[in-house]
């Protein structure tokens, strides 16, 4: 069976992609207009006297040192404020909160408003910031004047002409008694609307491209704590796994050992005994021995289950192509990787395949399943394909928003196709490279 | 007829010293304990032995030294029996060492080593040149080609009675075990052979081996 599903029927059940926040919905359109134009519209007007405040105050303050960057950072929060008039997501404060959150007061970090300056001119984003005040003084507020300016001039003055050339004197038009005379300064308003519409696009666009400078300059702190949680939440999986293998690895040395010199023990005594099967004594000696193989089983049982040994020793191809042989289904396996990928990616990938192929046996009601790996030197991508019903739901408690959680801390993206009537389709992306 | 001299690696010395109490009361003679993969190439090497009984996951790496060293001696000296032991049944694991030739080799679960007197008895086909594989891996191996013909065209008693003779055991035995009269056990390994396509043969190893080959034959297929 094909094991390739189009990108097109995966949904996907997390990506830890660093989107701070879904994408501003302002961009929608209306019936002609973009939903937000108007705002656009006043977020370039307003974003004018921002500029010129730069432009005017920067370099005076420029003599006493701190004043650009103290001014940067007051324009910084007017525009994360202003950005509000067009993008209503969340636009926070970069910088570190004073307070108990932020650096403690120490001698050389004295509290205050010199303490204050101090941690801010040691903050990247105030120099960030600065750098922006000096690219709306030199740039942006020019773009913001002509695009709106343009925008408002092309349209009001079509749509309005009739008014204008009743209104004012005849002469201070050019062309007005022409126009007037053709009776062409009624389709004027009609041009107007047309004009209208494109401007309000090029509006958006352009406010759009300017609150994206914005978000992207002065509101990154969500991106590098989304960053900082994926890797706390990698740090913590890396943890976890290491303790897992630890355990395992005692297990192994310690208990799985000792139990198996138990039963060769009591296999020797009840050898010796085997001549007085009638004996009370041989009676014990030979449950006791049954015991023990029954606790070796299932040790064993356990042992699998918290670190998968052949995994550590061979790497992902025969961890998986045993994980296919155990599986209660007849599963194929297409895997096409040299060598070994890093630990994390490997993990997460052999648990994937683990948890996949249980769902398969428990929930998909499946003929048979198909697991294909490829590594193209920048992704690993697995795919776990099955012919059962479908209708697997990650919010249905089906295992999958475990392992999309797992796939998330080792940086990969988890995507499930799973249609009603099936097939289902697991598909995991691992980025990862490979060491030396 | 002398005894036959066994070398027995095993790191944890309690089951080591176990093993070669089974292997003694059996009537061989343990010429070395080991407890690590170089130390059973040294010991190989120096002794010449008649049997190796090793286990996989041993140091200097504690992944599959014990493997590679029982793959190492048999390419030095091929045909070498050696009893592999391992903690976790592994496919791949009994496909390398059965290799090109499976004559002399066992593969086996640990736990079987309690069943003293059966282990024994494993031991002992082995180092005749029989070859003993752990009954879970085949039925892995028969689990993974349910789906193909023609082993999936087997009746249930008829993988029962594969899977025996996987294990290498006689037609007695496969009776024995199922509570079948050998002359129907006789007329399952027919039905088999027939099913499979494979020559019936009067001799029991080979047709282990004719066995063996075919699932591993398939098994990457």
């Amino acid at each position: 069976m094909p094991c390739s599903a189009p990108a097109s029927q995966l949904h996907e059940i997390v990506e830890l992609a660093p989107l701070p926040y879904p994408p501003n919905p302002v961009y929608g359109h209306g019936m002609w207009l973009p939903r937000r134009a108007l705002p656009a519209l006043a977020y370039l007007l307003t974003g004018v006297p921002v500029g010129l405040v730069a432009l005017v105050a920067l370099p005076p303050l420029a003599v006493t040192g701190v004043g650009p960057p103290v001014l940067a950072i007051a324009l910084a929060a007017l525009e994360r404020r202003r950005l509000r008039l067009f993008d209503a997501r969340p636009a926070p404060s970069p910088h570190r909160p004073p307070g108990p959150y932020g650096p403690a007061p120490s001698p050389r970090r004295p509290s205050g408003p010199r303490g204050w300056l101090g941690t801010r001119l040691r903050e990247a984003v105030t120099w960030q910031e600065l750098a922006y005040a000096v690219l709306a003084a030199v740039a942006l507020w020019l773009i913001d004047l002509v695009v709106a300016g343009a925008a408002i001039c092309l349209t009001a003055l079509p749509l309005l002409a009739p008014l204008l050339v009743v209104v004012l004197p005849a002469g201070s038009l050019p062309n007005g008694a022409r126009l007037r005379g053709d009776g062409l300064i009624w389709l004027l308003p009609l041009v107007g609307v047309a004009v209208g519409i494109v401007m309000g696009h090029v509006v958006t666009a352009v406010a759009a491209g300017r609150a994206a400078l914005v978000r992207a300059v002065l509101v990154p702190v969500d991106e590098v704590r989304l960053v900082e949680l994926t890797r706390s939440r990698s740090r913590l999986v890396a943890g976890f796994d290491g303790e897992r293998r630890r355990l395992e690895r005692d297990l192994h040395d310690g208990v799985q050992q000792r139990l198996l010199s138990l039963g060769v023990t009591l296999g020797l005594a009840r050898l010796e005994l085997a001549d007085q099967e009638d004996t009370e004594l041989a009676r014990l000696v030979v449950t006791a021995h049954e015991e023990a193989k029954a606790t070796l089983e299932q040790v064993r049982g356990v042992v699998r289950g918290i670190h998968p040994w052949l995994l550590t020793d061979r790497g992902l191809g025969e961890a998986v192509a045993d994980l296919a042989a155990r599986a209660a289904v007849p599963v194929s396996t297409d895997i096409r990787i040299d060598g070994r990928l890093p630990q994390a990616a490997e993990s997460a990938a052999y648990y994937v395949v683990s948890e996949a192929l249980a769902n398969v046996d428990r929930h998909s009601g499946a003929r048979r399943a198909a697991v294909s790996a490829r590594y193209d030197g920048r992704t690993l991508t697995v795919e776990i394909r099955d012919d059962g019903h479908g209708g697997a739901d990650p919010r249905r408690g089906t295992g999958l928003q475990g392992l999309a959680d797992r796939a998330g801390a080792a940086g990969a993206r988890l995507l499930v196709s799973s249609p009603e009537g099936g097939p289902t389709v697991l598909r995991l992306e691992v980025p990862c490279r490979r060491s030396g | 007829m002398p005894a036959l001299r066994v070398i027995v690696a095993e790191d944890f010395v309690l089951l080591r010293e176990g093993l070669a109490q089974i292997l003694g009361r059996f009537g061989y003679d343990v010429v070395a304990q080991v407890g690590d993969a170089s130390a059973l190439l040294a010991a190989a090497r120096a002794q010449r032995p008649d049997l190796v009984v090793t286990d996989v996951r041993m140091p200097p790496d504690n992944t599959d030294d014990g493997l590679r060293a029982a793959i190492a001696l048999r390419r030095d000296r091929p045909g070498l029996p050696v009893v592999v032991l391992s903690q976790y049944i592994a496919q791949t694991y009994a496909a390398e060492l059965l290799g090109s030739d499976p004559a002399g080799v066992g593969y086996l679960l640990k736990d079987r080593v309690l069943d003293v007197a059966d282990f024994a008895v494993a031991v002992r086909e082995v180092a005749a040149g029989g070859t003993q594989i752990d009954p879970k891996v085949v039925v892995q191996l028969l689990g993974r080609h349910r789906d193909r013909s023609p082993v999936a065209s087997l009746s249930p008693r008829e993988r029962q009675v594969l899977t025996l003779m996987a294990e290498g055991r006689t037609n007695a035995a496969i009776a024995r075990t199922l509570h079948l009269s050998e002359q129907s056990v006789s007329k399952h390994i027919a039905a088999i052979f027939g099913k499979l396509g494979l020559a019936i043969t009067p001799d029991d190893n080979r047709r282990v081996l004719a066995v063996l080959a075919y699932l591993r034959g398939t098994a990457g297929a």
